[in-house]
Protein backbone atom coordinates (compact mmCIF):
# COMPACT_ATOMS: atom_id res chain seq x y z
CA UNK A 1 0.00 0.00 0.00
CA UNK A 2 3.26 2.74 0.58
CA UNK A 3 3.20 5.17 2.14
CA UNK A 4 -0.36 6.66 1.53
CA UNK A 5 -2.39 7.28 4.77
CA UNK A 6 -5.74 6.72 2.50
CA UNK A 7 -6.14 3.99 -0.12
CA UNK A 8 -8.99 3.75 -2.88
CA UNK A 9 -9.25 0.97 -5.44
CA UNK A 10 -12.13 1.31 -7.38
CA UNK A 11 -14.54 2.39 -4.68
CA UNK A 12 -18.40 3.00 -6.05
CA UNK A 13 -21.20 3.63 -4.07
CA UNK A 14 -24.68 3.70 -5.45
CA UNK A 15 -27.97 4.63 -3.61
CA UNK A 16 -30.56 2.33 -4.81
CA UNK A 17 -30.11 3.05 -9.01
CA UNK A 18 -28.23 6.65 -8.42
CA UNK A 19 -24.47 6.07 -8.44
CA UNK A 20 -22.90 8.34 -5.69
CA UNK A 21 -19.21 7.45 -6.38
CA UNK A 22 -17.81 5.72 -9.71
CA UNK A 23 -14.32 3.75 -10.19
CA UNK A 24 -12.65 6.12 -7.47
CA UNK A 25 -9.31 5.04 -6.93
CA UNK A 26 -7.26 7.55 -4.82
CA UNK A 27 -4.11 8.09 -2.84
CA UNK A 28 -3.70 10.84 0.10
CA UNK A 29 -0.43 11.48 1.29
CA UNK A 30 1.14 12.84 4.18
CA UNK A 31 -0.14 16.18 5.24
CA UNK A 32 -2.76 18.72 3.73
CA UNK A 33 -4.89 17.55 1.29
CA UNK A 34 -8.10 19.05 -0.14
CA UNK A 35 -11.07 17.57 -1.59
CA UNK A 36 -12.69 19.99 -3.78
CA UNK A 37 -15.68 19.74 -5.61
CA UNK A 38 -19.28 20.71 -6.15
CA UNK A 39 -22.31 20.28 -3.95
CA UNK A 40 -23.24 16.58 -5.00
CA UNK A 41 -19.99 15.97 -6.31
CA UNK A 42 -19.42 12.58 -3.41
CA UNK A 43 -17.32 14.41 -1.11
CA UNK A 44 -19.42 13.96 1.98
CA UNK A 45 -20.13 10.09 0.66
CA UNK A 46 -16.36 9.38 0.44
CA UNK A 47 -15.92 10.96 3.47
CA UNK A 48 -18.29 8.57 5.11
CA UNK A 49 -16.71 5.76 3.63
CA UNK A 50 -13.69 6.10 4.76
CA UNK A 51 -14.90 7.09 8.02
CA UNK A 52 -16.75 3.61 7.83
CA UNK A 53 -19.63 4.87 8.62
CA UNK A 54 -21.64 3.54 5.16
CA UNK A 55 -19.97 0.32 3.24
CA UNK A 56 -18.92 0.75 -0.45
CA UNK A 57 -20.96 -0.61 -2.51
CA UNK A 58 -17.78 -2.26 -4.61
CA UNK A 59 -14.22 -1.75 -4.03
CA UNK A 60 -11.47 -1.50 -1.28
CA UNK A 61 -10.74 0.99 1.01
CA UNK A 62 -8.30 1.40 3.48
CA UNK A 63 -7.30 4.02 5.46
CA UNK A 64 -3.87 3.91 7.92
CA UNK A 65 -4.02 0.53 6.30
CA UNK A 66 -6.93 -0.68 7.91
CA UNK A 67 -10.47 -1.28 7.20
CA UNK A 68 -13.07 1.59 8.62
CA UNK A 69 -16.05 -0.42 8.45
CA UNK A 70 -14.53 -3.84 10.51
CA UNK A 71 -11.96 -2.55 12.39
CA UNK A 72 -12.60 0.49 15.14
CA UNK A 73 -9.25 0.51 16.07
CA UNK A 74 -8.56 3.21 13.02
CA UNK A 75 -10.34 5.74 15.27
CA UNK A 76 -7.50 5.27 17.52
CA UNK A 77 -5.57 7.71 15.01
CA UNK A 78 -8.24 8.97 13.05
CA UNK A 79 -10.26 12.05 13.72
CA UNK A 80 -13.69 13.11 11.78
CA UNK A 81 -15.74 15.92 11.80
CA UNK A 82 -18.69 15.79 9.83
CA UNK A 83 -20.68 18.25 8.06
CA UNK A 84 -24.03 17.29 9.59
CA UNK A 85 -24.60 20.33 12.32
CA UNK A 86 -25.51 17.92 15.23
CA UNK A 87 -24.78 17.53 19.04
CA UNK A 88 -25.67 15.93 22.06
CA UNK A 89 -28.46 18.28 23.45
CA UNK A 90 -28.75 18.92 27.19
CA UNK A 91 -25.25 19.17 27.61
CA UNK A 92 -22.37 21.57 27.46
CA UNK A 93 -19.57 21.64 25.06
CA UNK A 94 -17.08 20.59 27.86
CA UNK A 95 -19.58 17.47 28.79
CA UNK A 96 -20.05 16.63 25.57
CA UNK A 97 -16.48 16.94 24.74
CA UNK A 98 -15.41 15.04 28.26
CA UNK A 99 -17.60 12.28 27.29
CA UNK A 100 -16.27 11.70 23.91
CA UNK A 101 -12.63 11.64 25.58
CA UNK A 102 -13.42 9.15 28.12
CA UNK A 103 -14.49 6.88 25.10
CA UNK A 104 -11.59 7.34 23.39
CA UNK A 105 -9.91 5.93 26.26
CA UNK A 106 -8.67 8.54 28.53
CA UNK A 107 -9.50 8.51 32.24
CA UNK A 108 -11.26 10.66 33.53
CA UNK A 109 -8.69 13.54 34.70
CA UNK A 110 -6.61 13.40 31.42
CA UNK A 111 -9.91 13.33 29.64
CA UNK A 112 -10.51 17.05 31.76
CA UNK A 113 -7.26 18.38 30.63
CA UNK A 114 -7.00 16.99 27.21
CA UNK A 115 -10.73 18.52 26.65
CA UNK A 116 -9.39 22.42 27.95
CA UNK A 117 -6.12 22.20 25.67
CA UNK A 118 -8.87 21.46 22.63
CA UNK A 119 -11.23 24.36 23.76
CA UNK A 120 -8.65 26.85 23.76
CA UNK A 121 -6.81 25.75 20.24
CA UNK A 122 -10.42 25.59 19.16
CA UNK A 123 -11.22 29.11 20.42
CA UNK A 124 -14.64 27.76 22.66
CA UNK A 125 -13.01 28.08 26.34
CA UNK A 126 -15.38 31.68 26.67
CA UNK A 127 -18.51 29.35 25.64
CA UNK A 128 -17.39 25.43 27.36
CA UNK A 129 -20.01 25.43 30.00
CA UNK A 130 -22.90 26.55 27.73
CA UNK A 131 -25.55 23.99 26.72
CA UNK A 132 -24.95 23.37 22.68
CA UNK A 133 -28.07 23.58 22.05
CA UNK A 134 -27.90 27.73 22.65
CA UNK A 135 -24.73 27.96 20.19
CA UNK A 136 -24.65 29.39 17.22
CA UNK A 137 -23.92 26.94 13.78
CA UNK A 138 -20.02 28.39 13.85
CA UNK A 139 -19.96 27.53 17.91
CA UNK A 140 -21.34 24.15 17.26
CA UNK A 141 -18.64 23.25 14.28
CA UNK A 142 -16.25 24.22 16.32
CA UNK A 143 -17.08 22.00 19.28
CA UNK A 144 -17.04 19.09 16.42
CA UNK A 145 -13.57 20.22 15.04
CA UNK A 146 -12.61 19.76 19.07
CA UNK A 147 -14.12 16.40 19.16
CA UNK A 148 -12.12 15.62 15.94
CA UNK A 149 -8.61 16.46 17.50
CA UNK A 150 -9.46 14.89 21.28
CA UNK A 151 -7.10 12.24 20.87
CA UNK A 152 -4.55 14.02 18.92
CA UNK A 153 -5.33 11.76 15.87
CA UNK A 154 -2.49 11.57 13.30
CA UNK A 155 -4.98 11.79 10.75
CA UNK A 156 -7.75 14.17 10.62
CA UNK A 157 -10.56 14.00 7.94
CA UNK A 158 -12.93 17.38 8.05
CA UNK A 159 -16.33 17.89 5.78
CA UNK A 160 -16.99 21.05 4.89
CA UNK A 161 -14.87 22.46 7.97
CA UNK A 162 -15.64 26.28 7.20
CA UNK A 163 -19.59 26.09 7.01
CA UNK A 164 -21.14 28.06 9.32
CA UNK A 165 -18.37 29.75 10.18
CA UNK A 166 -17.71 33.50 9.42
CA UNK A 167 -14.70 34.64 7.73
CA UNK A 168 -12.96 34.92 10.86
CA UNK A 169 -13.64 31.69 12.30
CA UNK A 170 -12.69 30.36 8.50
CA UNK A 171 -9.48 32.11 8.53
CA UNK A 172 -8.75 30.61 12.10
CA UNK A 173 -9.28 26.98 10.95
CA UNK A 174 -7.41 27.39 7.49
CA UNK A 175 -4.54 28.77 10.14
CA UNK A 176 -5.44 25.29 12.95
CA UNK A 177 -5.18 23.66 9.78
CA UNK A 178 -1.74 24.60 8.80
CA UNK A 179 -0.53 24.08 13.01
CA UNK A 180 -1.52 20.82 12.88
CA UNK A 181 0.54 19.74 9.15
CA UNK A 182 3.31 21.71 10.86
CA UNK A 183 3.41 19.26 14.11
CA UNK A 184 2.68 16.41 12.08
CA UNK A 185 -0.54 15.87 11.76
CA UNK A 186 -2.44 15.39 8.31
CA UNK A 187 -5.21 16.60 7.27
CA UNK A 188 -7.91 15.20 4.41
CA UNK A 189 -10.68 18.53 4.29
CA UNK A 190 -13.52 19.03 1.61
CA UNK A 191 -14.67 22.29 0.46
CA UNK A 192 -17.08 23.48 -2.10
CA UNK A 193 -14.80 26.62 -1.67
CA UNK A 194 -11.80 26.62 -4.29
CA UNK A 195 -9.94 29.62 -1.86
CA UNK A 196 -9.98 27.75 0.67
CA UNK A 197 -8.26 24.50 -0.11
CA UNK A 198 -6.15 26.55 -2.85
CA UNK A 199 -4.77 28.20 0.61
CA UNK A 200 -3.58 25.58 2.71
CA UNK A 201 -3.90 22.43 0.68
CA UNK A 202 -0.25 20.40 -0.82
CA UNK A 203 -2.62 17.62 -2.70
CA UNK A 204 -6.15 18.50 -3.91
CA UNK A 205 -8.59 15.79 -5.52
CA UNK A 206 -11.03 17.06 -7.89
CA UNK A 207 -14.27 15.14 -7.66
CA UNK A 208 -17.12 15.98 -9.35
CA UNK A 209 -20.62 13.03 -10.34
CA UNK A 210 -19.04 10.87 -8.14
CA UNK A 211 -15.66 10.51 -10.11
CA UNK A 212 -11.84 11.64 -9.24
CA UNK A 213 -11.16 14.87 -12.06
CA UNK A 214 -7.56 15.72 -11.09
CA UNK A 215 -5.46 14.82 -8.49
CA UNK A 216 -2.11 15.81 -7.41
CA UNK A 217 -0.93 19.28 -6.27
CA UNK A 218 -2.54 22.76 -7.98
CA UNK A 219 0.60 23.15 -9.53
CA UNK A 220 0.30 19.14 -11.09
CA UNK A 221 -3.29 19.90 -11.89
CA UNK A 222 -2.52 23.75 -13.80
CA UNK A 223 0.30 21.87 -15.72
CA UNK A 224 -1.94 19.15 -16.57
CA UNK A 225 -4.02 22.03 -18.30
CA UNK A 226 -1.04 24.22 -19.40
CA UNK A 227 -2.43 23.37 -22.58
CA UNK A 228 -6.14 25.25 -22.16
CA UNK A 229 -6.62 28.64 -23.72
CA UNK A 230 -5.95 31.32 -20.91
CA UNK A 231 -5.88 35.14 -20.47
CA UNK A 232 -2.67 36.68 -19.43
CA UNK A 233 -2.97 40.35 -17.39
CA UNK A 234 0.40 41.84 -17.67
CA UNK A 235 1.35 45.62 -16.51
CA UNK A 236 4.26 47.27 -18.60
CA UNK A 237 5.71 50.64 -19.50
CA UNK A 238 4.50 50.23 -23.06
CA UNK A 239 1.44 47.93 -23.78
CA UNK A 240 1.42 48.53 -27.48
CA UNK A 241 5.45 47.37 -28.07
CA UNK A 242 4.63 44.12 -25.90
CA UNK A 243 1.55 43.47 -28.01
CA UNK A 244 3.60 43.98 -31.53
CA UNK A 245 6.48 41.32 -29.77
CA UNK A 246 4.05 39.18 -28.54
CA UNK A 247 1.78 38.89 -31.87
CA UNK A 248 4.73 37.38 -33.48
CA UNK A 249 4.08 34.44 -30.86
CA UNK A 250 2.16 31.16 -32.74
CA UNK A 251 0.22 30.43 -29.61
CA UNK A 252 -1.44 33.91 -28.93
CA UNK A 253 -4.42 34.16 -30.29
CA UNK A 254 -5.82 37.63 -29.19
CA UNK A 255 -5.01 41.10 -27.16
CA UNK A 256 -6.92 43.61 -25.22
CA UNK A 257 -5.26 46.63 -24.55
CA UNK A 258 -6.96 47.80 -20.81
CA UNK A 259 -4.81 51.08 -21.26
CA UNK A 260 -1.17 52.37 -21.86
CA UNK A 261 0.49 50.39 -19.73
CA UNK A 262 -1.83 47.67 -18.98
CA UNK A 263 -2.06 44.63 -21.39
CA UNK A 264 -4.63 41.27 -21.79
CA UNK A 265 -3.17 38.26 -23.91
CA UNK A 266 -5.10 35.29 -25.03
CA UNK A 267 -3.39 32.15 -25.69
CA UNK A 268 -4.12 28.94 -26.95
CA UNK A 269 -1.23 27.26 -24.76
CA UNK A 270 -0.25 28.62 -21.61
CA UNK A 271 2.88 26.40 -21.31
CA UNK A 272 4.09 28.02 -24.82
CA UNK A 273 3.12 31.86 -23.68
CA UNK A 274 4.68 31.30 -19.93
CA UNK A 275 7.95 29.96 -21.72
CA UNK A 276 8.55 32.21 -24.46
CA UNK A 277 7.41 35.66 -22.18
CA UNK A 278 10.37 36.24 -20.42
CA UNK A 279 12.74 36.24 -23.14
CA UNK A 280 10.71 38.35 -25.40
CA UNK A 281 10.38 40.98 -22.05
CA UNK A 282 14.23 40.82 -21.68
CA UNK A 283 15.04 41.18 -25.46
CA UNK A 284 12.57 44.13 -25.85
CA UNK A 285 13.76 46.03 -22.44
CA UNK A 286 9.81 46.85 -21.83
CA UNK A 287 9.26 46.97 -17.89
CA UNK A 288 7.17 44.66 -16.53
CA UNK A 289 5.46 45.40 -12.83
CA UNK A 290 3.19 42.75 -12.94
CA UNK A 291 2.24 39.24 -14.35
CA UNK A 292 -0.98 37.83 -13.57
CA UNK A 293 -3.15 34.86 -14.85
CA UNK A 294 -6.85 35.60 -13.06
CA UNK A 295 -8.09 32.82 -15.16
CA UNK A 296 -5.34 30.17 -13.21
CA UNK A 297 -7.08 31.10 -9.92
CA UNK A 298 -7.74 27.65 -8.16
CA UNK A 299 -11.59 28.53 -9.44
CA UNK A 300 -10.68 28.91 -12.70
CA UNK A 301 -8.75 24.98 -12.92
CA UNK A 302 -11.58 24.11 -11.13
CA UNK A 303 -13.99 25.46 -13.52
CA UNK A 304 -11.85 24.18 -16.67
CA UNK A 305 -11.78 20.40 -14.95
CA UNK A 306 -15.72 20.74 -14.63
CA UNK A 307 -15.81 21.51 -18.16
CA UNK B 1 -11.37 2.94 33.94
CA UNK B 2 -15.19 2.62 33.01
CA UNK B 3 -15.82 0.35 29.92
CA UNK B 4 -16.87 2.33 26.77
CA UNK B 5 -20.50 0.03 27.61
CA UNK B 6 -20.92 0.95 30.50
CA UNK B 7 -19.96 4.36 29.72
CA UNK B 8 -22.53 4.63 26.83
CA UNK B 9 -24.88 2.92 29.09
CA UNK B 10 -24.86 5.51 31.63
CA UNK B 11 -25.21 8.02 28.36
CA UNK B 12 -27.73 6.44 26.72
CA UNK B 13 -29.57 6.88 30.14
CA UNK B 14 -29.28 10.39 30.22
CA UNK B 15 -30.43 10.78 26.95
CA UNK B 16 -33.59 9.12 27.50
CA UNK B 17 -34.12 10.73 30.77
CA UNK B 18 -34.15 13.99 29.15
CA UNK B 19 -36.20 13.14 26.24
CA UNK B 20 -40.54 14.14 26.26
CA UNK B 21 -40.51 10.30 25.70
CA UNK B 22 -39.73 10.13 29.33
CA UNK B 23 -42.90 11.74 29.74
CA UNK B 24 -45.05 9.25 27.98
CA UNK B 25 -43.03 6.27 28.82
CA UNK B 26 -43.57 7.20 32.83
CA UNK B 27 -47.15 7.78 32.24
CA UNK B 28 -47.42 4.40 30.68
CA UNK B 29 -46.13 3.16 33.94
CA UNK B 30 -48.55 4.98 35.86
CA UNK B 31 -52.02 3.38 33.79
CA UNK B 32 -51.88 0.29 36.18
CA UNK B 33 -52.28 2.24 39.13
CA UNK B 34 -54.56 5.01 37.45
CA UNK B 35 -56.90 2.46 36.30
CA UNK B 36 -57.03 1.06 39.98
CA UNK B 37 -58.37 4.38 41.26
CA UNK B 38 -60.97 4.47 38.91
CA UNK B 39 -62.49 1.36 39.75
CA UNK B 40 -62.23 1.96 43.27
CA UNK B 41 -64.76 4.83 42.56
CA UNK B 42 -67.21 3.09 40.59
CA UNK B 43 -67.32 -0.51 41.77
CA UNK B 44 -67.16 -2.26 45.38
CA UNK B 45 -63.81 -3.36 46.58
CA UNK B 46 -64.35 -6.67 45.83
CA UNK B 47 -64.45 -6.02 42.19
CA UNK B 48 -60.60 -4.28 42.72
CA UNK B 49 -59.48 -6.80 44.45
CA UNK B 50 -60.44 -9.46 41.70
CA UNK B 51 -58.88 -6.79 39.48
CA UNK B 52 -55.37 -7.40 41.51
CA UNK B 53 -55.76 -11.11 40.45
CA UNK B 54 -56.74 -10.62 36.73
CA UNK B 55 -57.08 -7.07 35.16
CA UNK B 56 -53.66 -5.82 36.67
CA UNK B 57 -51.22 -8.59 35.61
CA UNK B 58 -52.62 -8.23 32.08
CA UNK B 59 -52.58 -4.71 31.84
CA UNK B 60 -48.79 -5.12 33.27
CA UNK B 61 -47.98 -7.20 30.34
CA UNK B 62 -49.16 -4.92 28.06
CA UNK B 63 -47.86 -1.76 29.55
CA UNK B 64 -44.32 -3.82 30.03
CA UNK B 65 -44.68 -4.56 26.01
CA UNK B 66 -45.15 -0.79 24.99
CA UNK B 67 -42.42 0.26 27.17
CA UNK B 68 -39.83 -1.75 25.78
CA UNK B 69 -41.13 -1.12 22.45
CA UNK B 70 -41.20 2.75 23.19
CA UNK B 71 -37.74 2.64 24.57
CA UNK B 72 -35.97 -0.25 22.45
CA UNK B 73 -37.10 1.16 18.78
CA UNK B 74 -35.74 4.21 19.82
CA UNK B 75 -32.34 3.06 21.86
CA UNK B 76 -29.92 3.49 18.30
CA UNK B 77 -32.94 4.51 15.88
CA UNK B 78 -33.31 8.17 18.14
CA UNK B 79 -29.42 9.03 17.61
CA UNK B 80 -29.38 8.21 14.25
CA UNK B 81 -32.17 10.19 12.93
CA UNK B 82 -30.41 13.19 15.27
CA UNK B 83 -27.24 12.98 13.30
CA UNK B 84 -25.79 12.27 16.57
CA UNK B 85 -24.34 8.55 15.90
CA UNK B 86 -22.02 9.76 13.99
CA UNK B 87 -19.97 11.39 16.48
CA UNK B 88 -19.75 7.57 18.89
CA UNK B 89 -18.78 5.89 15.29
CA UNK B 90 -16.00 7.45 14.95
CA UNK B 91 -14.27 6.16 18.70
CA UNK B 92 -12.23 3.21 18.83
CA UNK B 93 -14.87 1.22 20.06
CA UNK B 94 -16.55 -1.85 18.56
CA UNK B 95 -20.03 -1.16 17.10
CA UNK B 96 -21.72 -4.23 18.53
CA UNK B 97 -20.25 -2.48 22.27
CA UNK B 98 -21.42 0.98 21.13
CA UNK B 99 -24.73 -0.62 20.38
CA UNK B 100 -25.26 -2.97 23.55
CA UNK B 101 -24.52 0.53 25.61
CA UNK B 102 -27.25 2.12 24.46
CA UNK B 103 -29.56 -1.12 24.28
CA UNK B 104 -28.17 -1.21 28.14
CA UNK B 105 -29.61 1.93 28.97
CA UNK B 106 -33.15 1.66 27.28
CA UNK B 107 -33.38 -2.01 29.04
CA UNK B 108 -32.56 -0.69 32.66
CA UNK B 109 -35.12 2.00 32.16
CA UNK B 110 -37.88 -0.49 31.12
CA UNK B 111 -37.21 -2.82 33.63
CA UNK B 112 -37.57 0.03 36.33
CA UNK B 113 -40.77 1.16 35.01
CA UNK B 114 -41.78 -2.27 34.05
CA UNK B 115 -40.93 -3.37 37.74
CA UNK B 116 -42.96 0.06 39.37
CA UNK B 117 -45.95 -0.20 37.65
CA UNK B 118 -47.16 -3.30 39.66
CA UNK B 119 -45.52 -2.15 42.87
CA UNK B 120 -47.05 0.95 42.57
CA UNK B 121 -50.39 -0.76 41.69
CA UNK B 122 -50.55 -3.21 44.47
CA UNK B 123 -49.44 -0.23 46.50
CA UNK B 124 -52.14 2.13 45.74
CA UNK B 125 -54.53 -0.90 46.34
CA UNK B 126 -53.51 -1.38 49.42
CA UNK B 127 -52.40 1.67 51.30
CA UNK B 128 -54.32 4.30 49.18
CA UNK B 129 -57.58 2.43 49.16
CA UNK B 130 -57.15 0.53 52.15
CA UNK B 131 -57.40 -3.16 50.56
CA UNK B 132 -56.74 -6.31 52.63
CA UNK B 133 -53.90 -7.84 51.44
CA UNK B 134 -53.82 -11.16 52.60
CA UNK B 135 -51.72 -14.88 52.77
CA UNK B 136 -51.83 -16.35 49.85
CA UNK B 137 -52.72 -13.85 47.82
CA UNK B 138 -51.17 -13.09 44.67
CA UNK B 139 -47.52 -11.98 45.03
CA UNK B 140 -46.38 -8.40 43.41
CA UNK B 141 -42.89 -9.15 44.09
CA UNK B 142 -43.79 -12.39 41.30
CA UNK B 143 -45.54 -10.35 39.03
CA UNK B 144 -42.74 -7.33 38.86
CA UNK B 145 -39.86 -9.98 38.93
CA UNK B 146 -41.42 -11.32 35.64
CA UNK B 147 -42.15 -8.35 34.13
CA UNK B 148 -38.15 -7.09 34.52
CA UNK B 149 -37.80 -10.28 32.69
CA UNK B 150 -40.39 -9.75 29.59
CA UNK B 151 -38.75 -6.41 29.60
CA UNK B 152 -35.38 -7.64 28.92
CA UNK B 153 -36.36 -9.78 26.14
CA UNK B 154 -38.56 -7.25 24.47
CA UNK B 155 -36.33 -4.60 24.86
CA UNK B 156 -33.52 -6.48 23.04
CA UNK B 157 -36.08 -7.36 20.42
CA UNK B 158 -37.14 -3.99 19.76
CA UNK B 159 -33.60 -2.48 19.87
CA UNK B 160 -32.75 -5.23 16.61
CA UNK B 161 -35.83 -4.22 15.10
CA UNK B 162 -34.91 -0.59 15.67
CA UNK B 163 -31.57 -1.73 13.95
CA UNK B 164 -33.41 -3.13 11.06
CA UNK B 165 -36.15 -1.21 10.18
CA UNK B 166 -36.75 2.77 9.81
CA UNK B 167 -40.07 2.55 10.66
CA UNK B 168 -39.65 -0.15 13.45
CA UNK B 169 -42.59 0.84 16.07
CA UNK B 170 -44.82 0.25 13.03
CA UNK B 171 -43.01 -3.43 12.95
CA UNK B 172 -43.18 -3.74 16.71
CA UNK B 173 -46.65 -2.69 16.71
CA UNK B 174 -47.43 -5.83 14.03
CA UNK B 175 -45.42 -7.65 16.12
CA UNK B 176 -47.19 -7.34 19.62
CA UNK B 177 -50.66 -8.13 17.53
CA UNK B 178 -49.66 -11.07 15.25
CA UNK B 179 -47.28 -12.74 17.59
CA UNK B 180 -47.63 -11.46 21.39
CA UNK B 181 -51.70 -11.85 20.83
CA UNK B 182 -52.14 -13.61 17.86
CA UNK B 183 -49.85 -16.58 18.33
CA UNK B 184 -49.71 -16.22 22.12
CA UNK B 185 -53.42 -17.18 22.43
CA UNK B 186 -53.15 -19.97 20.08
CA UNK B 187 -53.35 -23.67 21.99
CA UNK B 188 -50.13 -25.43 21.51
CA UNK B 189 -46.18 -25.13 21.13
CA UNK B 190 -46.75 -22.84 19.09
CA UNK B 191 -46.98 -20.16 21.49
CA UNK B 192 -43.94 -20.10 23.03
CA UNK B 193 -42.58 -17.97 20.08
CA UNK B 194 -44.34 -15.22 22.23
CA UNK B 195 -42.34 -14.40 25.01
CA UNK B 196 -45.59 -12.52 26.56
CA UNK B 197 -47.19 -16.33 26.49
CA UNK B 198 -44.08 -17.33 28.21
CA UNK B 199 -44.52 -15.30 30.36
CA UNK B 200 -47.92 -15.78 31.67
CA UNK B 201 -46.76 -19.05 32.26
CA UNK B 202 -44.53 -17.99 35.17
CA UNK B 203 -47.50 -15.90 37.02
CA UNK B 204 -49.85 -19.05 36.46
CA UNK B 205 -51.42 -20.04 38.21
CA UNK B 206 -51.05 -17.30 41.06
CA UNK B 207 -53.02 -14.90 38.52
CA UNK B 208 -55.57 -15.14 35.98
CA UNK B 209 -53.64 -15.12 32.96
CA UNK B 210 -54.11 -17.19 29.18
CA UNK B 211 -51.83 -19.76 30.97
CA UNK B 212 -53.95 -20.17 33.89
CA UNK B 213 -56.94 -20.30 31.33
CA UNK B 214 -55.61 -22.90 29.64
CA UNK B 215 -54.60 -24.73 32.27
CA UNK B 216 -57.99 -25.08 33.57
CA UNK B 217 -59.45 -26.06 30.35
CA UNK B 218 -56.82 -28.63 30.29
CA UNK B 219 -55.23 -27.37 27.12
CA UNK B 220 -51.07 -27.64 26.06
CA UNK B 221 -49.23 -25.24 28.67
CA UNK B 222 -45.96 -24.39 28.95
CA UNK B 223 -44.36 -25.33 32.89
CA UNK B 224 -42.55 -22.24 34.39
CA UNK B 225 -38.76 -23.79 33.99
CA UNK B 226 -39.03 -24.37 30.81
CA UNK B 227 -40.74 -20.88 30.15
CA UNK B 228 -38.10 -19.54 31.84
CA UNK B 229 -35.15 -21.68 30.09
CA UNK B 230 -36.74 -20.94 26.87
CA UNK B 231 -37.03 -16.93 27.56
CA UNK B 232 -33.76 -17.20 28.74
CA UNK B 233 -32.64 -19.09 25.34
CA UNK B 234 -34.60 -16.35 23.73
CA UNK B 235 -32.52 -13.77 25.04
CA UNK B 236 -29.14 -14.99 24.41
CA UNK B 237 -30.13 -15.43 20.61
CA UNK B 238 -31.77 -12.01 20.31
CA UNK B 239 -28.23 -10.62 21.59
CA UNK B 240 -25.76 -12.49 19.29
CA UNK B 241 -28.34 -11.51 16.01
CA UNK B 242 -28.25 -7.71 18.03
CA UNK B 243 -24.86 -7.87 18.11
CA UNK B 244 -24.27 -9.46 14.38
CA UNK B 245 -26.70 -6.94 13.43
CA UNK B 246 -24.82 -3.73 14.90
CA UNK B 247 -21.68 -5.21 13.65
CA UNK B 248 -22.26 -5.23 9.92
CA UNK B 249 -24.79 -2.10 9.68
CA UNK B 250 -24.37 0.55 7.09
CA UNK B 251 -25.00 2.62 10.59
CA UNK B 252 -25.99 6.10 8.65
CA UNK B 253 -27.21 4.93 4.80
CA UNK B 254 -30.58 5.14 5.27
CA UNK B 255 -30.06 8.55 6.45
CA UNK B 256 -28.28 9.71 3.35
CA UNK B 257 -30.51 7.12 0.81
CA UNK B 258 -33.23 9.48 1.59
CA UNK B 259 -30.72 12.53 0.80
CA UNK B 260 -29.57 11.41 -2.26
CA UNK B 261 -33.12 10.30 -3.41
Amino acid sequence: MGSALIECNKLARWYGSVPALTDVDLSVPAGITGLLGPNGAGKSTLLRILTGQISASSGICRILGRDPMRDASVFRDLGFCSEDDALFERMTAREVLTFLARLSGFERPAAKERVQQVLEITGMIANADRLTTSFSKGMRQRTRIAAALLHRPMLILLDEPMTGLDPVGRRDVLELLRKLAEQGTSVLFSSHILHEVGAVAAHIVVLNRGMVLAEGSLAEIRADLSDHPFTLSIRCSDARALMLRLGALECVTDFKIRSLEHLDVGASSAAKLLHALPSIVLESGIGVSEVSAPGESVEAVFQKLLR
Amino acid sequence: MKSPVALLALFGLGHILGARKLLIAALLALLPAALLVILRWQEPSSTVAEFLHTGLPNLCLAVTCMLAMFLGCGCVRDLLEERTLGLLLTRPIARGSLALGLLFSAMLLTCALAAFAPLLGFGVAMYGLQLEYQQGEPSVLLLSSVMVLLAIVHTTLFSLLGLRFRKSTVIGVVWLFVVEVGLGSIPGPARMLAPTALAECLLSPNFATRASISAESGEYQIPPLQALCILALMELVLIVLHQRRAASMDFLSADVTSEAA
